[in-house]
């Protein structure tokens, strides 16, 4: 084997090597990242879905959230919705499931910033939800605080900002 | 009996018959389609044309399609269309100017609105009309306007106010006002 060739086997086992820690030890801000695009998953259902899937999947988002998180969110006009709580937060995407026909939410941009106590994090997310049947697509920028709690990061509390202030 | 042909010693073999894969000492037609007659040429120029996309299409144009009605009737929604990220590089944002605007969060989804008022101008809305430091502002662009109302407000020295074209919509429907200059990310290229 000449030297090019070794030197090149070396660097695909480094890269190799680096991809597979980076995969095993993510870093505290991939994990975030990941548990957030696992809410907009969990959050979304096909109108075909059954009611079962539904509550399941509701069930599981909610897991995502601390029992005393707090939700303060603008509607499209203007009004105020707030929840007190996860079972109160379940209750909300529950009834939602059971009146929307079908829902898909994406986060497309998620900034996360770490505090220093490696223990609190917040993240400003853009929101994009499509309501099946609708062509008009739903845009909210979501400002969450999250805190780690038994080695899992849990939503403590979510408000919507906006990127232009009137 | 029927003579049976024999090639004679020596003779040359027969041609391949029609629509075989090659003609006698050529490229076979389906890997010039594919490949060219050079196959290294084509694949450098296949490198460069894809860097050059990239780059392009990455840093000067951006493309985004336009989803929703704020800014109808200038331009519709689904319609593509580019940012020009490069125009903003030699002068600032002027009045009237349509620029995409990323959000805080991240630059996938940006907003896409019209230029009203420059940094360090007063502005506000009576009864539909917009007023930047106390003048009322000609927008042609603006058919059949609700009467929206906004107290003035003054822009800081990185601030800019946009809004969309669509002033048929209700005032709450529409995502408006002041924009940090920095995440404006360029200017419609049509």
């Amino acid at each position: 084997m000449n030297r090019w060739r070794l030197i090149a086997c070396a660097g695909l086992l480094v890269a190799l090597g680096g991809w597979g820690v980076w995969k095993l030890f993510p870093n505290e801000e991939t994990v975030i990242r990941a548990r957030l695009q696992q809410l907009a998953r969990k959050v979304s259902f096909e109108p075909g879905e059954s009611l079962l899937s539904k509550t399941a999947k509701a069930s599981q988002a909610a897991d995502l959230f601390s029992p005393d998180v707090t939700v303060h969110l603008t509607h499209a006009a203007r009004e105020q919705i707030s929840f007190a709580g996860r079972a109160d937060l379940l209750q909300a995407l529950n009834n939602a499931h059971l009146h929307a026909r079908g829902l898909q939410v994406e986060f497309p941009d998620i900034l996360v910033s770490l505090e220093p106590d490696r223990r609190t994090a917040s993240a400003l997310l853009t929101a994009k939800a499509r309501l099946h049947g609708e062509p008009e697509l739903y845009l909210h920028e979501l400002k969450m605080v999250l805190k780690k709690r038994d080695r899992q990061w849990l939503i403590t509390n979510v408000e919507d900002f906006k990127t232009l202030e009137r | 009996m029927n003579p049976t042909r024999q090639p004679a010693p020596g003779a040359a073999p027969a041609a391949a018959p029609a629509g075989g894969s090659k003609s006698s000492g050529q490229t076979p037609w389906w890997r010039v389609v594919l490949v060219g007659r050079r196959p290294k040429r084509t694949l450098v120029r296949i490198a460069v044309l894809a860097g050059g996309s990239f780059v392009v299409f990455s840093f000067a144009l951006v493309p985004f399609r336009i989803e929703g009605s704020s800014m109808e009737p200038t331009y519709r929604h689904g319609a593509v269309n580019f940012a020009n990220r490069l125009v903003y590089l030699v002068r600032r944002p002027r009045r009237g100017d349509v620029v995409a605007i990323r959000t805080t969060a991240g630059p996938h989804v940006m907003y896409l609105k019209r230029v009203i008022g420059l940094p360090g101008e007063r502005i506000g809305i009576r009864d539909g009309t917009v007023f930047v430091n106390g003048a009322p502002l000609d927008e042609p662009y603006v058919q059949n306007r609700r009467r929206w109302q906004r107290p003035e407000i003054q822009l800081a020295a990185d601030e800019y106010y946009v809004m969309g074209d669509n002033r048929r919509m209700r005032m709450e429907d529409q995502e408006f006002g002041r924009c940090k200059a920095s995440l404006i990310v360029g200017k419609v290229l049509f």
